[in-house]
């Protein structure tokens, strides 16, 4: 009877330091595991402000959630910080539908958007010496180029309009390129009103053809 | 007196296996002891899955397939007026790579019947006319 107390009492001590051993190397694995976790969604935020802040700085006007590809050329790491606040500072890695638009190391947060990748495609150009030019359905913008003089004797531009809604007026003249979202339901005409004379005026429609890509910022942790 | 009868008889049997318990309880105890504490610490190191992070993922498209769609031509807005011409084609578009959709107003629906047992997201809007919802899903 003594005998076998005794013999237990041994492996009791061995037990007890196997589960002491094993208590204390659960609490290391416990103790790195909670001290790993990320309890700062701060990264994840930086990522989801630069996919945001992206989107409005260099989408496409009139469109939500849509950037044009002609202009994703034009995005690298220097054009984002100085056109998104919420980039300035920090190492970002930008995708589209897998191809790397911004390449970085950068491995922490990640925020992802569905948007559209637009193609713009122009109609012909059309030219206009004061009057309406009528633009097919499905367009969504017009590229308007106006070339009249100013002051007063000049043969000049005095009022753009969209669908019967003003654009533009300025009595004693408009000049330049200008961009006008139009909604893309319906044709549309655009007319241009001049004084003092002709008034060269150049107008091309803008459609686009859409493609769905996922975008990607990856910003560090 | 009975139940010193019945300890008898119990420790009777026990002399019989006697020579096979060799097993110590604590052993035995400090065993189970080790596993349960090993498949805390396992839990621990693999972590849990999340299984809502794609799902929360999907939503995220869904949300954002709905916002593009409000512009562009057809929109969301006509769809849910009763228009479907073109609807489905512009959503082949949009939805990325994989991925299938289905569009929903009051009255209409186009695409693929939304699967029951694979992730999917969803996400609805109101537009002037009822409210739109669109599921997305890889399958």
């Amino acid at each position: 009877m003594t005998g076998r107390a005794q013999s237990n009492l041994a492996a009791l001590a061995a037990a007890l330091l196997l589960v002491c051993g094993a208590l204390v190397a659960t609490l290391a694995v416990a103790g790195g595991a909670f001290a790993a976790a990320d309890r700062s969604p701060a990264a994840t935020q930086t990522a989801d402000a630069v996919a945001d802040g992206f989107l409005a700085a260099f989408g496409v006007p009139g469109r939500a959630n849509a950037v044009s590809a002609p202009e994703l050329a034009n995005v690298s790491a220097a054009t984002l910080s100085a056109r998104v606040p919420a980039a300035r500072g920090e190492s970002v890695g930008l995708t589209v539908g897998g191809s790397a638009i911004i390449r970085s190391d950068a491995d922490g947060a990640r925020a992802e958007r569905l948007v559209a990748v637009l193609t713009p495609e122009t109609t012909a150009n059309r030219t206009t010496n004061g009057g309406g030019v009528f633009l097919p359905p499905g367009t969504e913008a017009a590229a308007v180029r106006l070339r009249g003089g100013t002051g007063e004797n000049a043969s000049r531009v005095t009022e753009l309009r969209a669908d019967g809604r003003t654009v533009l007026a300025n009595e004693s003249g408009l000049r330049g390129a200008y961009r006008v979202p139009l909604p893309a339901e319906g044709g549309h005409e655009i007319d241009v009103e001049t004084e003092g004379g002709d008034a060269n005026t150049t107008v091309r429609g803008i459609s686009y053809e859409e493609r769905g890509a996922v975008l990607t910022v990856i910003t560090d942790a | 007196m009975r139940s010193r009868e019945s300890e008898d008889g119990a420790r009777g049997t026990r002399e019989t296996g006697r020579a096979r318990a060799q097993l110590s309880v604590p052993l035995l105890e400090a065993a189970l002891g080790i596993l349960l504490l090993l498949s805390v610490a396992g839990a621990f190191a693999v972590g849990v899955p999340d299984p809502g992070a794609r799902e929360a993922r999907l939503d995220g498209y869904a949300a954002d397939g709905l916002e593009t769609l409000r512009d562009g031509d057809p929109s969301l807005d006509a769809f849910v007026r009763g228009e479907t011409t073109g609807i489905e084609t512009r959503l082949e578009r949009l939805t990325p790579p994989g991925a299938r959709y289905r569009l929903e107003s009051d009255t209409q629906s186009v695409g693929a019947p939304v699967p029951a047992g694979v992730p999917r997201g969803r996400a609805s809007t109101a537009t002037a006319n009822g409210t739109a919802t669109l599921w997305v899903w890889y399958g």
